[in-house]
């Protein structure tokens, strides 16, 4: 755990001196790209300051990972000197959109009255959840590319083994999301902010419904 | 529409099926005539699973399956060669599918909140599963056209727009049924629908238990 949260850091201190390799490389795109990643990285940060909400170190680790992974590939062109970066970028990016699918039911499912959900079924909807995702991000590339003349969809082929990859991405997350769902490791990580969605959201709706 | 009035027209449709396989013979077109015995055969399945095994669909499950099946091998036949005629008439039949498609995915669903201790879900979280659903089958369908074109070399799949266009046209009738299926619960039609499914989930879903 500690290291994990060391090793999201580090990324994050990688990312800053990114961002001054791609001012100094005159590359404003991607260090614009940079600065943004580096706002978003700082969310979970500022969340935990402001709110007192900590994120499950996991989830945590893994937003910064595919980030970092997004913005150094922009920032070093490694996307265009590696043909297999943009799928590995994929599956990352689809292994934390499956992480945060898998943490967001399961803590409905503990702390709220609309859903009771067996883990299989659980790790399914995660499954799917991830794929339709990557449906909405290939349509978002699509329409971007319509409308302003940028390729960022390659083509058919690379299209769908983006697709393949969310797939493998979700399917890897859940086995593993049972798995810590069996062992407790799942309530453990996801007990601050499940307990903070309850007291924040979810009771206070209720509360609110009784008046 | 009343309930009888679905069975005749899905009989319709079955017939309307069997028409165009004669003709299909009677062109000598090979590929037509497999796609609507495919389609005949597909279409029994409502019968069969009534007479045989006593499950007994909703009635207008059955006539959207035989309307889908009907546009399948109808867009085939009568446009032939219909991707340079009208590529519009695919989109229908992806529309048409995709409908079909969340409408099992919404009974499913309903079946397994009303019988099965493993789920229990409020309706517009059933609507975000049924939508969601629906989109990973339409990726589950292109990778199953893009896999066939690339091990037989039969391309299903026309170009990129084509293919997200299809994605997309799931999409829209995902959530067209979803929020159709909200309704359909709110107002207890759903129940009524599923009446004879519940009782036969019922007695599977809960066998070890008694």
């Amino acid at each position: 755990m500690k290291s994990g949260i060391a090793l999201s850091y580090t990324l994050k201190g990688i990312m800053g001196l990114l961002f001054f390799i791609g001012l100094w490389k005159q590359e404003w795109g991607a260090a614009f790209g940079c600065l943004v990643g580096l706002v978003i990285v700082m969310i979970p940060t500022f969340v935990k300051r402001r709110y007192d909400i900590a994120l499950p170190w996991v989830l945590e680790l893994m937003i910064t990972l595919a980030l970092f992974i997004h913005v150094s590939g922009g920032v070093l062109g490694l996307y265009d000197a590696f043909v297999r970066y943009d799928t590995m970028a994929h599956f990352v990016s689809s292994c934390l959109i499956a992480l945060l699918a898998f943490t967001f039911i399961y803590i409905l499912h503990v702390y709220w009255d609309g859903l009771h959900m067996d883990k299989y079924a659980m790790a399914f909807v995660v499954v799917i959840t991830t794929m339709a995702m990557g449906v909405v991000w290939e349509v978002y590339e699509w329409v971007v590319d319509m409308l302003f003349g940028t390729t960022l969809q390659l083509g058919l082929w690379d299209t769908m083994k983006d697709l393949v990859m969310d797939t493998v991405g979700g399917i890897i997350i859940a086995i593993i999301g049972v798995q810590w769902i069996k062992t407790g490791k799942m309530d453990e990580m996801t007990k601050d902010l499940g307990k903070a969605v309850d007291e924040k959201i979810i009771s206070r709706e209720k509360k609110e419904k009784k008046k | 529409m009343t309930k009888s009035l679905c069975i005749i027209v899905s009989h319709i449709f079955r017939l309307a099926m069997v028409f165009l396989f004669v003709v299909a013979i009677a062109i000598d077109n090979l590929s037509w005539t497999l796609i609507c015995l495919s389609g005949i055969i597909v279409s029994a399945v409502p019968i069969f699973l009534k007479r045989y095994l006593k499950v007994e669909l909703p009635d207008v499950l059955d006539l959207l399956i035989t309307l889908a099946l009907f546009l399948h091998t109808g867009a085939v036949g009568v446009f032939d060669n219909i991707y340079h005629i009208l590529p519009e008439f695919d989109l229908v039949t992806h529309f048409a599918s995709s409908v079909v498609v969340a409408f099992i995915a919404l009974i499913a669903l309903y079946l397994l909140d009303e019988y099965w201790d493993g789920l229990h879900i409020n309706r517009y979280a059933m609507a975000f599963a049924v939508v969601v659903i629906t989109i990973a089958c339409g990726v589950v369908w292109e990778l199953g056209e893009w896999a066939i074109g690339k091990l037989w070399g039969i391309y299903f799949q026309v170009d990129l727009d084509d293919t997200m266009m299809d994605l997309l046209v799931d999409t829209i009738g995902a959530t067209i049924m979803a929020v159709i299926g909200i309704y359909l619960i709110k107002n207890g039609t759903l129940k009524e629908l599923t009446k004879g499914l519940g009782k036969l989930a019922d007695t599977h879903l809960n066998k070890n238990k008694q």
